[in-house]
């Protein structure tokens, strides 16, 4: 079964084409590790999926609905964008019981979850504090909670681990694998590779709008030409060739799974 | 370092924050707009006065500055120091990269740089009018020598004003950073400040009579005026405007010196503010298994569905936890209420007349603007989650329009009755009021949000030192005015004075609206003649209309109006929300 399916999906804003004929397939399941340089159109495809913008052309169904059809889609799809999505105002708990309110989830079993959820990020302590009283990566971390209160079939996460200290962001890299584990499927953007390697499934690398690698990140490694090095490929070296204006680095391909360009 | 580079960087430091300052309102459309509008106006009264003053400054009756022209002066000097200490004590009492500045340059140089910008911003302001209004006069009056003189106590005027501004609102920020007490209460101080000032500003205007004026004219700064009026027609007195200038300069001086001495102690010293801001985070919800309900205690808001509840819940709690998020209403709160007292004064009815008609209008305008009139803006980052959520449009629309409604109502039907009865008005006025009050509260808190979201503002301002908010957009505000408020008090109009109203209506139809068509017909534009006196007919049948279908007329088809535009507000909230994408 397949999660996320475009179909020459494109958005253009005026001259300017910030994603170009993207072609998804994401199965169920899986942690999908979504790269690309700065302005490459991760979020713009992002927001295209979860229904916040919509395509200038093309198509896409997340969780087998189609993204055009935002009152059903928004049932299956959980997203946390780079700048978390909260009311400074508020304090966690109350953030926390008014996204579950919205989503008119059950009072009682939402109070629960929303406990275990605060208390494995070590949130618990701060719960009753404004957020506007939090650092980066305690917000980061409420609105990674928020994002999958409702267990999404799909969760779109870009940056999750931005401004985190080490401890949380381990337990984020962790929640990831134990929803995939669960059969979440998972959408990561991230600029950290590391997290990438480890974590995803799968990786597909963005580039001016258009998707220049997808594969397995050990055969993205494995199949990228070395040139005349000799030393072991790094998803850092691939990222650097494949998304490199250097009209010789173009050359070396990136043969993984698929090398799309 | 010579001893003289501070003054150098400090200018420099000006010009560079200056340049800053032009440079971020080219960047804010809105502003740039608001600025653009009352330049225009402001800009036609400006060239009516010099040429007034063109045509009729020579005959001027020569004479003596008495104390009532020097303290009304001195009223002025008061308000310019109140202005600069809030600007200094709210915004400008730091410069950006701050630790950049310290490190490199003496905090002398800093706290002249702080000054040198404000004064070129408020030259930026003053220049042009001051030289329009004053260089006419000069010329009229054949006075030439008293250009100098006239420049002079300008930016005596104004640079004396500013270091007292700014010493002063420094000082305040020094006495909240120390101290814990004034911390924990510094927006109520805030407040009271505001409030004492402006109350006095306005009362001293107002109603303060010529011995107060007088009392002020001896304070030494209302003495500008005596070396303003050097060379002109005017004898004011020598000693004083030497003695004023004297005293000017070194005051500037000495107030650079103090300003230096208090953003020291601001800058590099320890803030209790951090500790209390951190204490103020901490919300006690006690054992409340419900947060958000818990918030918003005692406020009943009634039992809707959950997504409903939630946004009128998050709507109240954000607006209390967060008041500065209402600063825009208070403009034309005070705006309202000068013309209140204006109008007043004028004699064209007593307060308690024009009191209850203007609580019908302006308590339901307040209703639906307080959380309702930048629902998209309001939402800020988290504007994804929210449409992301499984909230319908109707949720949303309905979860808008509760805290306004819940609020706004009893306060508005209960002021309508007390001021109506304690009024000029009979019972059954009061109860018509009462039905517009109820009327134009369902109207405004669905129509704020429809226009709102129609108009909608993304783009933050800077509150204070620490907060940002995002005010409703210009356009929102002023078609939700009018939108609210010619209908109210048409309706209000017509219920109690239907007479008056029929002529106002009727000159307004047959007067001024016909009058740019027959002046385009005098120019001999045929179709405007036809226009111009089929307005003209119509204004006088207007005014055959019977008194009591004005009063009805105008009583019902505003209303009616209103409720229809209200539903067409109400479903336009609930698609747009279901619709609306961040493109």
């Amino acid at each position: 079964m397949t999660a996320i399916e475009t179909t020459g999906l494109t958005k253009r804003y005026g001259a300017t084409t910030a994603v170009a004929d993207l072609d998804l397939r994401v199965p169920e399941g899986v942690v999908y590790g979504f790269l690309g340089p700065n302005g490459a159109g991760k979020t713009t495809t992002m927001r295209m999926l979860t229904s916040l913008t919509r395509p200038s052309s093309g198509s896409a169904r997340v969780a087998g609905v189609p993204t055009d059809d935002r009152e059903h889609l928004i049932e299956r799809v959980g997203y946390l964008p780079e700048e978390p999505p909260l009311y400074t105002e508020l304090t966690a708990r109350e953030q926390l019981t008014y996204a579950a309110g919205l989503r008119d989830l059950p009072e009682e079993a939402t109070s629960q979850r929303v406990e275990e959820l605060l208390d494995r990020l070590d949130l618990s302590g701060d719960a009753d504090r404004r957020i506007d009283a939090y650092s980066k990566g305690m917000r980061q971390k409420t609105a990674f909670v928020q994002s999958l209160l409702h267990d999404p079939d799909v969760l779109f996460l870009d940056e999750p681990t931005s401004g985190l200290d080490p401890r949380a962001a381990r337990t984020i890299r962790k929640m990831i694998d134990d929803l995939a584990d669960e059969g979440t499927t998972v959408f990561l953007s991230t600029h950290i590779l590391p997290v990438v390697d480890e974590h995803a499934d799968t990786v597909g690398v963005l580039y001016d709008g258009r998707l220049v690698a997808e594969g397995p990140p050990g055969d993205l490694k494995r199949q990228a030409d070395a040139g005349e090095s000799t030393d072991e490929r790094t998803l850092e070296d691939v990222f650097l060739e494949v998304t490199s204006e250097d009209p010789a680095a173009d050359e070396a391909t990136v043969e993984g799974a698929t090398d799309v360009r | 370092m010579s001893g003289n580079d501070w003054i150098r960087q400090g200018l420099s430091i000006g010009r560079i924050e200056f340049r800053r300052t032009v440079r971020s309102l080219r960047g804010d459309s809105a502003r740039l707009a608001l600025i653009g509008v009352v330049a225009l106006l402001f800009g036609l009264v400006l060239l009516a006065g010099t040429w007034f003053i063109l045509q009729f400054g020579d005959e001027v009756p020569a004479g003596d500055v008495s104390n009532v022209i020097r303290g009304s002066v001195a009223i002025q000097w008061l308000f310019a120091v109140f202005i600069s200490a809030q600007r200094a004590g709210s915004r400008h009492h730091s410069i950006d990269q701050e630790s950049l500045m310290l490190l490199t340059v003496p905090v002398r140089a800093v706290a002249l740089g702080l000054l040198s910008a404000e004064c070129f911003r408020a030259l930026a302001y003053f220049a042009v009018p001051v030289l329009l209004l004053g260089g006419a006069f000069v010329v009229a009056s054949g006075s030439p020598l008293m250009a100098p003189f006239l420049v002079l106590a300008v930016l005596l005027f104004l640079s004396t004003a500013l270091v007292l501004g700014f010493a002063l609102g420094l000082l305040a920020k020094l006495v909240v950073a120390r101290y814990r007490v004034v911390a924990e209460n510094k927006s109520a101080f805030s407040l009271l400040a505001v409030i004492v000032f402006v109350g006095g500003y306005i009362g001293l205007q107002n109603f303060g009579g010529q011995g107060v004026t007088v009392v002020l004219g001896w304070l030494p700064f209302s003495w500008i005026v005596d070396l303003a009026v050097i060379g002109s027609p005017f004898s004011g007195s020598l000693l004083r405007a030497a003695t004023v200038l004297v005293g000017g300069l070194a005051w500037t001086a000495a107030g650079v010196l103090v300003v230096e001495r208090f953003g020291t102690a601001l800058w590099f010293g320890d803030t209790v503010e951090d500790a209390v801001a951190a204490e103020q985070a901490r919300v006690d919800t006690g054992t409340a298994d419900d947060a958000l309900a818990a918030a918003v205690r005692p406020i009943p808001l009634p039992t809707v569905g959950q997504p409903a509840r939630r946004i009128a819940q998050r709507s109240v709690v954000v607006a209390r936890r967060n008041p500065q998020r209402l600063s825009f209403l208070v403009l034309p709160v005070v705006l309202l209420g000068v013309s209140l007292v204006n109008v007043a004064q004028a004699g064209v009815g007593s307060l308690l007349t024009l009191v209850p008609p203007l609580v019908v209008v302006a308590l339901p305008w307040l209703a639906g603007a307080v959380f309702g009139l930048n629902p998209l803006g309001d939402e800020g980052a988290a504007l994804p989650a929210t449409l992301t959520s499984l909230a319908s449009g109707r949720d949303y629309a309905v979860g808008l329009a509760l805290p306004g409604l819940t609020l706004g109502l009893p306060v508005v039907v209960v002021a309508t009755v007390a001021t109506g009865l304690a009024g000029p008005y009979g019972p059954l006025e009061t109860a018509s009021l009462a039905v517009i009050a109820l009327v134009l509260t369902l109207a405004a808190v669905v129509i704020a949000p429809g226009l709102g979201m129609a108009f909608p503002r993304y783009d933050p301002v800077r509150v204070g030192s620490d907060r940002e908010i995002v005010p409703p957009s210009l356009s929102a505000v002023v078609l939700y005015t009018l939108t609210l408020g010619i209908p109210g008090t048409l309706a209000a109009a017509a219920t109690l004075a239907p007479a008056g109203t029929r002529r106002f209506l009727s000159l307004l139809v047959g007067g001024l609206l016909s009058l740019p068509f027959g002046l385009l017909a005098s120019q001999g534009l045929d179709p405007a003649r036809g226009v111009a006196t089929w307005l003209s007919q119509a204004g006088a049948e207007i005014a055959t209309i019977p008194l009591p279908t004005v009063r009805w007329g105008g009583y019902i088809l505003p209303l009616a109006a209103l409720c229809l535009l209200g539903i067409w507000s109400f479903r336009a909230v609930s698609r747009r929300f279901q619709w609306h994408t961040l493109d």
